[in-house]
């Protein structure tokens, strides 16, 4: 108002004008984007935290020892994992009493080329089982809950796979769910079942730990020297 | 009432651009965020249904200053505090060149050089909308001394953005 202008002219103040001008500009300013990706990592590291946070005290769980489990057909191959057969050895797992576990192992123990991290989304690695048909069988531990991921090396028939199970995109990892909420993960030439008490989230931020692709074994590494030498030399 | 992940998925972007008008540059406006939601977090539930972005604003505007308020427990350069207001000319000039076509990249390049105690009344005032009473309360200042930093930092905004024309 001109009345308000402390040099008592008449007209709108110019100063009040360059004012409200450079605040037009100002908020006309576009929004900044955050990196790529800014927060979808940092909401699943703020996932794996709360987690860990939970964890807290649960190396107790690191208890070695051994679950006889029946013959079983492994994960990997042609047609779906044996979904009810690991959630048996699941609650197997769960249900026995563990000091009287024989033949399991702590996970730094497993041989090559299992991997077992020692902790994948935020909940600890406790007892390691390598079963029979070659299955190994890590459970995994946070503030009561109990997770199995079952690892065995191969491939998947994803045409099997879409039939019963929903498949999901996991930042470019293919998985698939079971309706018991069991999630079946191929990365590289390894599969995981993640199966037990785990909300979706925390599966999700568990499969971002998981290895890619195994390290190969003192045998593996053999037989492909071997291999290229039969190659070479065209033997 | 939202989890904060919901807060982070659908007010990220407008938090984002508080936290970088601020900070003025990447680096600093990520770790801001992160303080954010931090804070956000713990005080969801004294949320009270309304404007989020204004809610998010005030906390932003928390962070920020707590941040600057650690960083000048170090050596700074002062502020030129004795420095005498620049006076507007009358003419159109200001005008016009404000008119002209001001880019976007000028004018947030003006806001980095301020100094950055001129560029929070500034942003406060001009941006979220804070009145003077309120930037005072939460710089822990005078109101006059708000409405100097004000006066000062649009000005030498107006310069750099004629300059920069």
């Amino acid at each position: 108002m001109s009345g308000d202008r402390p040099d008592g002219a008449s007209g709108p103040d110019p100063a009040d004008e360059h004012d409200a001008e450079l605040r037009h500009l100002l908020r006309g300013l576009p929004e900044v984007d955050p990196p790529d990706g800014f927060f979808d990592d940092l909401i699943r590291r703020r996932r794996r935290r709360a987690l860990a946070v939970a964890a807290g005290g649960l190396a107790a769980a690191a208890v070695v020892g051994a679950v006889v489990v029946a013959q079983a057909s492994g994960i990997a191959g042609e047609a779906s994992p044996p979904m009810g057969e690991l959630a048996d050895r699941h609650a197997a797992v769960l249900s026995a009493d563990v000091r009287s576990l024989r033949g399991g192992m702590d996970g730094d123990q497993l041989p090559a080329p299992y991997q077992a991290p020692e902790e994948v989304g935020g909940m600890q690695r406790g007892l390691a089982v390598h079963h029979d048909d070659d299955v190994v069988q890590v459970v995994y531990a946070a503030d009561g809950h109990y997770v199995s991921v079952f690892e065995d090396a191969g491939e998947l028939d994803d045409d099997a796979m879409a039939d019963g199970l929903t498949s999901a995109d996991l930042d470019g990892v293919r998985a698939w769910w079971t309706d018991d909420g069991a999630l079946v993960v191929r990365r590289d030439d390894v599969v995981y079942v993640i199966v037990g008490d785990v909300d979706p989230d925390a599966a999700e931020a568990m499969v971002d730990d998981l290895p890619d692709a195994r390290p190969m074994g003192l045998g593996d590494r053999m037989r492909d020297a071997m291999d290229d030498l039969v190659e070479a030399f065209g033997l | 009432m939202p989890s904060w992940e919901e807060v982070a998925r659908e007010h990220g972007r407008f938090l984002y651009t508080v936290a970088y008008r601020l900070t003025t540059n990447h680096d600093d406006a990520q770790d801001l965020v992160q303080d954010v939601l931090l804070r956000v977090q713990r005080g969801l539930a004294t949320y009270q249904p309304g404007s989020m972005e204004a809610w998010l604003s005030r906390i932003t505007t928390n962070a920020f200053l707590d941040r600057v308020r650690r960083q000048k427990r170090r050596p700074a350069d002062p502020l030129p505090d004795d420095e005498p207001d620049r006076v507007l000319p009358s003419s159109a000039s200001a005008a016009e060149a404000l008119d002209a076509a001001v880019l976007p990249d000028h004018l947030q390049d003006a806001l980095r050089e301020l100094p950055e105690d001129y560029r929070v009344a500034v942003v406060l005032c001009d941006l979220l909308d804070f009145s003077y009473e309120e930037i005072a309360e939460s710089l822990d200042i005078p109101v006059g001394t708000v409405r100097s930093r004000i006066h000062r930092g649009r000005s030498r905004l107006r310069e750099a953005v004629e300059a920069m024309s």
